[in-house]
């Protein structure tokens, strides 16, 4: 394992202790037996952590992985997409945001690739295919199952 | 005898065959789309069953519940998306097989395990189910403790070379289901002042999240055109054939264990399919090739699976105690057509429990048959290229998430556990052992709280619990499987230091 990955493993696992001793803190105002499970639960996930730390100081010759700073670049722009889609989905509404969502991500997804394809009508075909899977899935949700579909003011 | 051949004639009617057919197709379909339960089709076709009558109606019902937890198993194998809970386990092998360009392997043997399974666990019902309800009135709070103390050791057996990572995993899924009101007492509690999360975290768009939204994310990174080579295998179905007539134990096993886990109220098909999956790792001669696309692994989640479709419904049927929310809406329909479930069932509706228990074999029989036929038209998921793909299953992942908690809430959660699942493969922490702890938590407190308060008299809580017999059997399960880890964990290691030596000389 890369040094780089082994820190971040480390920050994780460090961070899971930190969320265990907050909701060990918590647990103090709960009335007994109640604090029971979640003291032992808490208890357990902290000497965990603890282990995990000590084991990965010992272990060797695991996987190598490397993240760039494009990878990371483009592990937030992918995040941050989702995060801004959720927002539409329940601010515009299903049909406006899925249809530009998933147009764009098709794009981006292909951004720098050498395709011939692409070079000719990429807005056109990836317009078509976006409609058609907004499409398939509010038919299978909303009309054939009768699902409760997210909404807004505009559709 | 006499009742359950009148049972079949019922069953054997062109208009109940055809529905039940139609309702196999639509159970497949829900069953593969993430966010979608069997739970959701068979609730969502209550009022048509109603319309049917008692016999067909309860057919269909049926025929849903069998074919959706089937389905599961085609978007955990060929996504590693999970499409139920209890499909979990069915993952950590399908979608390595997809991966190796042998989804086809992997979803033939979904299918036949699921039809052996789901026809032994009527087999279950059928001949036993009247004593077999009565063993599972002796579960208490104490035992179901120790049930999901046991699938949470099997889960530390799970995690590849990684026992202590596999703990944390499954330690971080009971915290996260901590989040929300106390099961037993209903204080509120760790919501942080988050108003939405005093209703929990509510386990389908979790699972959503920690399995489809982080693979979305995983396919959009991903620089090749696909995510598997879409291919045909020479000779498949003889290669299967040989397969399971090789895994004959594990299939066996895992029904046996389906069976018996389906019979227990509460505890479900996630630690039916996980226990036998790692019982079939455990004994396996090459336990190093599970996680990496074992199709015994397959084989035995699915039996188990869908083995406990039946058997779930034994209390329900037997004692009118429904074991799971899928025995419970059906529960509902038979209420509504008059029939009081329990022992009165027997005795007043004989011919009804009888056609139904019929049906239940008819359902897998058209299982095979229209599973045969679908499985070749689910694989072409992998026809399309990975920058529609993923986009796609985010589309997917986000309606399926609001129509499982109608509300936008939901989708946080999914996104929030997809963050979560896809940071923890980053950094090497199984994503598996936190799913089975989110979905065994309320089991394993509710069992716990309501023990502590049983034990008031006793000495101690682990001397009340010792002193069951069915409690210290498990007790001592989970021990051995906590010793299983540990010598699988040393067998893979020997068998890959083994290997490595046949490599380099």
């Amino acid at each position: 394992m890369d040094r780089l990955c082994i820190y971040a493993s480390d920050v994780f696992i460090i961070l899971v202790a930190a969320i265990a001793i907050a909701f060990r803190i918590q647990t103090a105002g709960t009335a007994e037996p109640f604090d029971a499970y979640p003291k032992l639960i808490t208890g357990a996930l902290i000497l965990l952590a603890i282990g995990c730390l000590i084991q990965t100081r010992f272990s060797q010759g695991l996987t190598k992985k490397e993240s760039s700073f494009t990878q990371v670049l483009k592990f937030v722009a992918l995040i941050a997409g989702i995060a801004i889609y959720i927002l539409a989905i329940s601010k515009i509404g299903y049909f406006v945001s899925s249809t530009l969502y998933l147009l764009t991500m098709f794009h981006l997804k292909r951004y720098g690739n050498a395709d011939e394809f692409l070079e000719t009508k990429p807005i056109v075909a990836d317009s078509l295919i976006s409609l058609a899977i907004v499409t398939s899935i509010a038919v299978v949700f909303k009309f054939a199952l009768n699902l409760v579909f997210p909404e807004s003011w505009l559709f | 005898m006499e009742s359950l051949l009148s049972g079949f004639s019922d069953i054997f009617d062109p208009q109940t065959l055809l529905i039940m057919s139609l309702a196999i197709v639509g159970g497949i379909v829900v069953g593969t789309l993430p966010g979608l339960s069997s739970v959701m089709a068979i609730s969502l076709m209550l009022p048509i069953a109603y319309a049917f009558g008692p016999v067909m109606g309860l057919s269909m019902l049926g025929a849903i519940y069998t074919a959706a937890l089937y389905g599961g198993a085609n978007s955990a194998i060929l996504l590693n998306t999970p499409g139920t809970p209890s499909s979990l386990p069915t993952a950590f092998d399908g979608f390595p097989l997809t991966r190796q360009g042998k989804a086809y392997r992997a979803l033939y043997a979904a299918l036949f395990a699921s039809v052996i399974g789901g026809l032994f666990g009527t087999l279950v019902l059928i001949a036993a189910f009247e004593p077999l309800a009565n063993l599972s009135l002796k579960f208490g709070p104490p035992e179901f403790f120790c049930l999901a103390c046991l699938g949470l050791c099997a889960v530390a057996a799970i995690s590849e070379g990684q026992v202590l990572r596999g703990l944390l995993s499954a330690c971080l899924g009971l915290l996260i289901a901590l989040i929300g009101q106390d099961p037993v007492s209903g204080d509120v509690r760790f919501t942080f002042g988050v108003y939405p999360l005093i209703s929990g975290i509510e386990v389908i768009p979790a699972l959503l999240g920690l399995f489809s939204l982080s693979q979305a994310m995983n396919i959009l990174e991903a620089t090749g055109s696909h995510i598997a080579p879409y291919k045909a295998e020479a000779n498949l179905f003889g290669k299967l054939a040989r397969k399971f007539r090789q895994s004959w134990s594990i299939l066996l096993r895992s029904s046996i264990v389906g069976s018996i886990i389906g019979i227990l109220p509460g505890a479900g098909g996630a630690i039916a399919s996980i226990i036998a999956y790692n019982e079939a790792r455990r004994t396996s001669k090459d336990p190093g090739l599970f996680g990496k696309g074992a199709v015994e692994g397959v084989i035995a989640s699915e039996a188990a699976n869908n083995a406990q479709v039946s058997s779930s419904l034994v209390p329900m049927m037997g004692l009118g105690i429904p074991g799971n929310v899928n025995a419970a809406v059906i529960m509902g329909a038979l209420m509504s057509f008059g029939i009081q479930p329990g022992m009165g069932l027997l005795s007043n509706s004989s011919d009804i429990a009888y056609a139904f228990m019929a049906s239940l074999v008819v359902s897998n029989f058209l299982l095979l048959g229209i599973g045969f036929y679908m499985v070749k038209l689910t694989a072409r998921v992998l026809l399309i290229p990975s920058n529609y793909l993923g986009p796609g299953v985010i589309a997917l992942c986000i309606v399926g998430a609001y129509a499982a908690t109608y509300d936008i809430y939901g989708v946080w959660v999914m996104f929030g556990t997809g963050l979560l699942g896809y940071i923890m493969l980053r950094v090497g922490i199984p994503i598996g052992p936190l799913a089975l702890g989110l979905v065994l938590g309320p089991i394993a407190e509710k069992g716990l709280a309501q023990s502590l308060q049983m034990a008031e008299s006793e000495t101690s809580l682990l001397s009340f619990i010792l002193s069951r017999p069915i409690s210290l059997v498990l007790i001592i399960l989970c021990i051995a499987a906590l010793f299983a880890a540990l010598l699988v964990e040393k067998k893979t290691r020997l068998a890959e230091t083994r290997r490595k030596e046949l490599q380099d000389g």
